[in-house]
């Protein structure tokens, strides 16, 4: 137990900027709750701040015995993407869109699929296992696009009188930030995130890191709006 | 140790203020349409205010040239029609049956010119054009009120408050509801409050008849005439009706009229 918490209390010195980034996702988690006769969409929001918060803190757990995790984070990719789509599903409103979304889920993953195999040719190799290669960047392309279209459903049919008070807004917000401050990030990391690899560039990592933390206030802010909230 | 180049550090930079940008631009041109919106709203509710109001201002005037008619140029005609079987009333003998049969007509004749004076009476209370609304409720209670019923009107001080151009609109709606409860709920007494509460002037009509359901009544079209015709009339003023009411148990309608709105008042003349 001891040496638990001194792996932790080291690791936590050692990076702290990235443990504060992981643990940032407890603040949406305050808010949550309440949600019984609320859009379905927001059933999929606290859904992917309970896997977040799973991934986040097994991270921390994982980094500080130095254990390889970079297999948690494809499978994260692929998680947060497909549960970010069933939000999305739930919010467009016409029916042509819910179809594309579902499309685009079932084809992303089997790209996503394709990719992992293909940056990892021997899977049972751990020590140099590899980040997919083209599917962070994708999945980054695809949110932003999504973003910008919901964006323009807001502005052209204009579905709500106050628009700061609206949950699915600020989830945009954060959204747009975290992937708008990661889409030139992704193709990079394939080629410098193996385990024991190093990265340097302190500045995009920080800037990495404050998008995520941007991305889940913007959550808090919508979970908090959504408590007020009528269908 | 991997070094990504600069560039990858500048486009990222851009993209996040696009990405800034996007949002604020999105919070604001939202929120300008939004306002825009509203003032529509807002024009097109005053638009369909504006339109009742003309609707009502020419019902008016339509009640009033008929009354007129009917007073000028039915009664007068009916009047020397009178005169005129009087004269020959008298011209008859005394015992022969002709005479008798003069007789009867001519009272047709009274009736009829007293149910064409009643009818041009409530076209246009003339009363309310000379005396005010007070008199004219007072006349609408002394009408009203026979040997089944009674009717009651409380509240004289409350009168001052009412601004001229709101009295015909709310003399029309006591009028419908009193009808109403004399002719449908068969109570043996009515009461007519006004009373001011803070900025509006309240008139309630109570009765302890037998009620009814008022969503069925709301339902039906030509029972629900008159309960339409309150709303339409208090939308002008943005006034209220709220209906206290359900089958076996005395009726309450409570009518709400904001005092402080002369803009909308204005309308009404």
């Amino acid at each position: 137990m001891v040496s638990f918490i001194e792996a932790l209390l080291r690791h936590t010195l050692k990076f702290p900027l990235t443990v504060t980034t992981e643990l940032s996702i407890l603040l949406p988690l305050l808010f949550v709750g309440g949600y019984k006769d609320k859009p379905p969409y927001l059933r999929w929001v606290v859904i992917f701040i309970g896997w977040t918060t799973f991934r986040n803190l097994t991270s921390i757990v994982t980094s500080s015995y130095r254990i390889n995790n970079l297999m948690l984070f494809n499978a994260d990719l692929l998680v947060r993407a497909l549960l970010l789509l069933a939000m999305f599903y739930h919010t467009f409103p016409y029916t042509y869109e819910k179809k594309a979304i579902v499309v685009v889920g079932v084809l992303f993953t089997l790209f996503f699929g394709f990719d992992f195999v293909w940056s990892n040719p021997n899977l049972s190799d751990w020590q140099n296992h590899r980040l997919n290669r083209y599917s962070y960047v994708v999945e980054n392309v695809l949110m932003l696009t999504l973003v910008l279209r919901f964006f323009l459903y807001l502005v052209r049919e204009l579905p709500v009188d106050n628009l700061l008070e609206y949950p699915m807004f600020w989830i945009c917000c954060g959204l747009l930030i975290a992937h708008a401050g990661s889409v030139f990030l992704s193709p990079f990391i394939h080629y410098t995130f193996v385990w024991n690899g190093t990265f340097k560039l302190p500045v995009m990592v920080i800037i990495e890191q404050c998008v995520e933390i941007t991305r889940n206030i913007g959550l808090a802010i919508a979970l908090s709006h959504a408590r007020r909230l009528t269908l | 140790m991997e070094t990504p180049p600069d560039s990858l550090l500048i486009a990222t930079i851009a993209m996040l203020i696009m990405a800034i940008f996007i949002v604020i631009f999105v919070a604001y041109y939202q929120h300008r349409q939004s306002h825009h919106q509203l003032t529509v709203k807002e024009m097109l509710e005053r638009h369909r205010q504006e339109l009742m109001a003309a609707m009502f201002r020419g019902q008016e005037a339509e009640r009033r040239r008929l009354a007129q008619d009917l007073h000028d140029d039915i009664g007068t005609m009916l009047s020397v029609a009178k005169m005129t079987l009087n004269q020959l009333e008298r011209s008859l003998d005394r015992y022969s049956p002709e005479r008798a049969q003069a007789y009867k007509t001519r009272q047709l004749l009274d009736d009829t010119l007293k149910n064409v004076r009643r009818i041009s009476r409530d076209l246009v209370p003339t009363t309310l054009e000379r005396f005010g609304l007070l008199a004219a409720l007072e006349e609408l209670v002394g009408n009203a009120t026979n040997d089944q019923v009674r009717v009651q009107l409380e509240g004289h001080d409350s009168f001052e408050f009412v601004a001229p151009s709101l009295e015909v609109m709310l003399y029309r709606i006591v009028q419908e509801l009193v009808t109403n409860a004399v002719r449908h709920s068969g109570a043996s007494q009515i009461v007519i409050q006004f009373f001011r509460h803070e900025d509006e002037l309240r008139v309630a009509v109570l009765d302890n008849g037998r009620g009814f359901d008022i969503d069925e009544v709301q339902q039906n079209r030509q029972r629900g005439l008159g309960l339409r015709s309150i709303e339409s009339r208090l939308s002008v003023v943005e006034g209220h009706v709220t209906f206290d009411v359900a089958p076996g148990r005395g009726s309450r309608v409570i009518v709400q009229v904001p005092l402080e709105n002369p803009k909308l008042a204005s309308l009404l003349i």
